[in-house]
């Protein structure tokens, strides 16, 4: 079946104001019908014709991206993650080999990420201690994971003993959020969203107490509402 | 009515728009189906208009000739010095004041509708420039159909685009159709059609151009032919060519040449001293008409388009005298420099060639007076001159070429006329910056090509390329407030802004950044003493005077007032991207 597309989807598509698009239209440089006074556009006869042009053309299409630009707005991103990389009780953490091979196997990742992670986790821990204080570390990979990733997660895992991260306070860690995000925007904005959520006596208590994914997001979005 | 041509554009609308059964694997012959198609309607569109055009240049040239010959018959003596006055007047009369036509000699105003314009040519055209050159070269005029006859061909195609709602491209190449149907009708050469439209009045090979060019113009001969007979203007058969009479051909082409730009530039001599008459157009054009009448009366090979005289040159048994012969020339070059000064219409063709012929003859006659072996006879020489005079006035050796040779009906002059014609265009560019026809285009600065640099920034438009994504910063902003602006960035330039509102200048990130974490200063600094004076693009100057500012700023970005409302930086990296688009989708 044809698929047709609109001017708005061809701005989308090519990266032009929309005058420029009807001024194509007027001197008959881009293929498209009219069809009761609107602009229709084929969209394998527009692919081709971009292709003959070497044009490139924006892969992602217009419902997509506006669907993912509501779910972000009625949502914060780190929320998202949260629940994209959900929360697990006493973890096995006899050292931190034992708690970074037993990270991936918890988390629901693609296979490939699945057998590279426990290393570059550690990598990341050899340059410097991803702990923060007051029992808590934030361990991630080097550098962003990309196309590996669909989108960015946050796992945590709740320690069965605390363990020594060499945190700049010395204090051993009982709960570590493992922040595994796509590109790098998305990980300086959770990580500082992070951050500003655990530097918070409150929500240190909270902690303590292990609570589960509902817990841990309802309480996220009570610190949001009270900070905001 | 209205209906009629509202089902025929749906049809046209849905033919174009669907392709042949293909799925998304075979995408590439999808957009070549839709691209076979659209060749398919132009094609069509191009037969149709062939069909009429050549129909229209018959009927012109059949009704010119009779009533030429009716005049002739009347047999007035003296008096018939007042039909040029008569026919050019009225001629004048009818184009300017009943039909509001003021676009000037034809060619013209078909080379700008292609090169800049929409496509579009009035269609009040065809009927002001039929029934204008009618009268004014029917009556003896001393100028030609071709101009005329192009128009109305250019004219007729862009009706048709416009009746059937093509778009600009479209409507572009109809015109060229029509142009090209409209001289191979009227010459009856279809070659001589499809270089013309080519050459002189699309300038652009591609298939769309050419195929269904070669169809309107093969179409007009047909048709021409069929009404007419085949028979062309001027005809002459000429035997081999020696190496004394190529090399003489050089020296003809230069000769050719400077007469042509001599007959360009007395052109607009003449015209000059026409506009100095105040009284109305129509009486100019009868004064005009009148002086042709008195030199017509002297010597009626003058009067009207001439061809016969050019036949009775390239005749071997009825050639005049040389001293007739240059005596011919001169006359008609003031015929015809008067006629189109005066504001008759017509065209520079037909002169040129016949003048070009005269020319080549006398030069040929010359030849033979001087002790030289193997000269050509003096008919190959007045036909090169013709080639060298086409190519020379209007830039257009290859039309010259191939019009001279379509009239010989062979091959064997083609070296002689490649010589003439290219060292008569060297010549005239020498001296001329564009044909007769461009000329004024180029002043104006309205002939710009599709696909070049200019053509692209012409249609670039500021206003759409903005960038508005920055946050304006006011004259007195202090260092410490401008950090808390700073977050929300996400440009490295604020735009300054006056109480005014008017943009005063450009604060750099770079400028400021050994200075962001120096908290001695963040009261002391305003952000109106750190900023730069950048020169401001102003909407309405023209594209290219906007670049200036960027090479000699060496700027990024600029920004962009309309009056004295700031709208917007203009960046180079944007402007780059919009540029490489719009070269990306011109290109063929």
């Amino acid at each position: 079946m044809a698929k047709w597309l609109v001017v708005s989807d061809v701005v989308q598509l090519l990266h032009v104001p929309e005058a420029t698009i009807y001024r194509w239209i007027r001197q008959g440089d881009i293929p498209c019908v009219v069809r009761r006074g609107k602009h229709y556009f084929n969209q394998s006869t527009l692919v081709t014709w971009a292709e003959s042009k070497h044009i490139h053309l924006e892969k992602h299409s217009l419902r997509e991206s506006k669907k993912k630009q509501k779910a972000s707005a009625t949502q914060s991103p780190l929320v998202e993650a949260f629940e994209a990389g959900n929360v697990f009780h006493t973890v096995p953490s006899g050292s931190l080999e034992t708690l970074f091979s037993e990270i991936p196997s918890c988390m629901n990742l693609p296979r490939q990420l699945k057998e590279t992670l426990a290393e570059q986790l550690m990598q990341r821990e050899l340059l410097s201690s991803t702990g923060i204080g007051n029992g808590i570390a934030v361990p991630h990979p080097k550098t962003p994971l990309g196309q590996q990733l669909k989108k960015s997660m946050v796992g945590t895992f709740f320690l069965e003993k605390p363990l020594d991260f060499k945190a700049p306070d010395g204090m051993p860690v009982f709960v570590v959020f493992v922040l595994l995000s796509a590109d790098s925007f998305h990980h300086l904005h959770l990580l500082s969203q992070l951050a500003r959520f655990l530097n918070n006596t409150e929500v240190n208590d909270f902690l303590k107490h292990s609570p589960t994914l509902e817990n841990l997001v309802e309480q996220f979005q009570k610190n949001l509402a009270e900070t905001a | 009515m209205s209906n009629f041509k509202k089902i025929w554009r749906r049809q046209l609308n849905k033919f174009l728009s669907r392709g042949f059964v293909g799925t998304d694997a075979d995408l590439l012959s999808r957009f070549q189906a839709v691209s076979a198609r659209e060749a398919v309607v132009m094609m069509t569109a191009a037969l149709g208009i062939g069909l009429v055009c050549g129909m229209l240049a018959v009927g012109l040239n059949w009704s010119v000739h009779t009533l030429r010959l009716f005049i002739t018959e009347l047999d007035l003596g003296w008096r018939s010095i007042f039909f040029p006055a008569l026919g050019a007047g009225i001629a004048v009369f009818f184009v300017r004041y009943l039909m509001h036509d003021n676009e000037g000699h034809g060619v013209s105003s078909v080379i700008k509708a292609i090169a800049l314009g929409t496509g579009s040519l009035r269609r009040r055209m065809i009927y002001s420039r039929f029934f204008g050159s009618l009268l004014t070269v029917g009556t003896g005029g001393s100028t030609g159909l071709e101009g005329p006859i192009v128009s109305i061909g250019g004219a007729m195609g862009s009706a048709l685009g416009r009746w059937l709602d093509m778009n600009e491209r479209h409507k572009k190449l109809l015109v060229g159709y029509g142009a090209a149907g409209a001289v191979a009708g009227i010459f009856n050469a279809p070659l001589t059609g499809l270089i013309f439209a080519l050459e002189i009045i699309i300038g652009e090979w591609s298939y769309l151009t050419i195929l269904p060019t070669i169809i309107a113009a093969v179409s007009a001969t047909e048709i021409s032919r069929w009404i007419m007979g085949d028979k062309i203007a001027f005809f002459q058969e000429i035997a081999g060519f020696s190496i004394t009479s190529l090399i003489a051909c050089f020296a003809l082409g230069a000769i050719t040449g400077v007469i042509s730009i001599l007959f360009v530039r007395s052109l607009h001599v003449w015209e000059k001293l026409f506009a100095k008459i105040s009284l109305h157009l129509w009486v100019r054009a009868a004064i005009g008409g009148l002086s042709v009448g008195v030199l017509g009366y002297y010597m009626p090979e003058v009067l009207s388009e001439g061809y016969s005289a050019t036949q009775s040159f390239l005749t071997d048994s009825i050639r005049p005298e040389l001293g007739f012969i240059l005596l011919f020339v001169l006359l008609k070059f003031l015929a015809c420099g008067i006629t189109l000064g005066s504001g008759g219409v017509g065209g520079v063709f037909a002169p040129s060639l016949v003048i070009g012929s005269g020319v080549g003859l006398a030069f040929g006659m010359i030849l033979h007076l001087l002790p030289l072996d193997g000269v050509a006879e003096d008919a190959a020489f007045a036909l090169a001159g013709m080639a060298g005079m086409v190519a020379g006035v209007m830039h257009g050796p290859l039309t010259g070429i191939f019009l001279v040779m379509e009239a010989t009906r062979g091959y064997s002059m083609i070296l002689p006329l490649m010589l003439t014609a290219s060292s008569a265009m060297v010549v005239s560019s020498f001296f001329e910056i564009g044909s007769v026809y461009t000329q004024d285009l180029i002043k104006q600065g309205s002939l710009i090509k599709r696909g070049t640099d200019r053509y692209l920034l012409h249609h670039l438009n500021i206003r759409d390329i903005l960038d508005k994504d920055f946050i304006t910063i006011p004259e007195g902003l202090l260092l410490r407030d401008f950090i808390d602006e700073f977050k929300r960035a996400r440009r490295n330039y604020f735009p300054v802004l006056d109480a005014e509102k008017q943009c005063v200048g450009v604060v750099f990130l770079d400028d400021i950044r050994p200075h962001l974490f120096d908290t001695s200063l963040y009261d002391l600094v305003t952000m109106g003493s750190v900023m730069r004076n950048l020169p401001i693009i102003n909407l309405n100057e023209p594209i290219n005077v906007a670049l200036d500012k960027f090479e000699t700023s060496k700027a990024w970005s600029l920004p962009v007032v309309e009056g004295k409302l700031f709208l917007g930086m203009l960046s180079k990296s944007t402007l780059f991207d919009h540029y490489r688009r719009e070269l990306q989708i011109q290109a063929i």
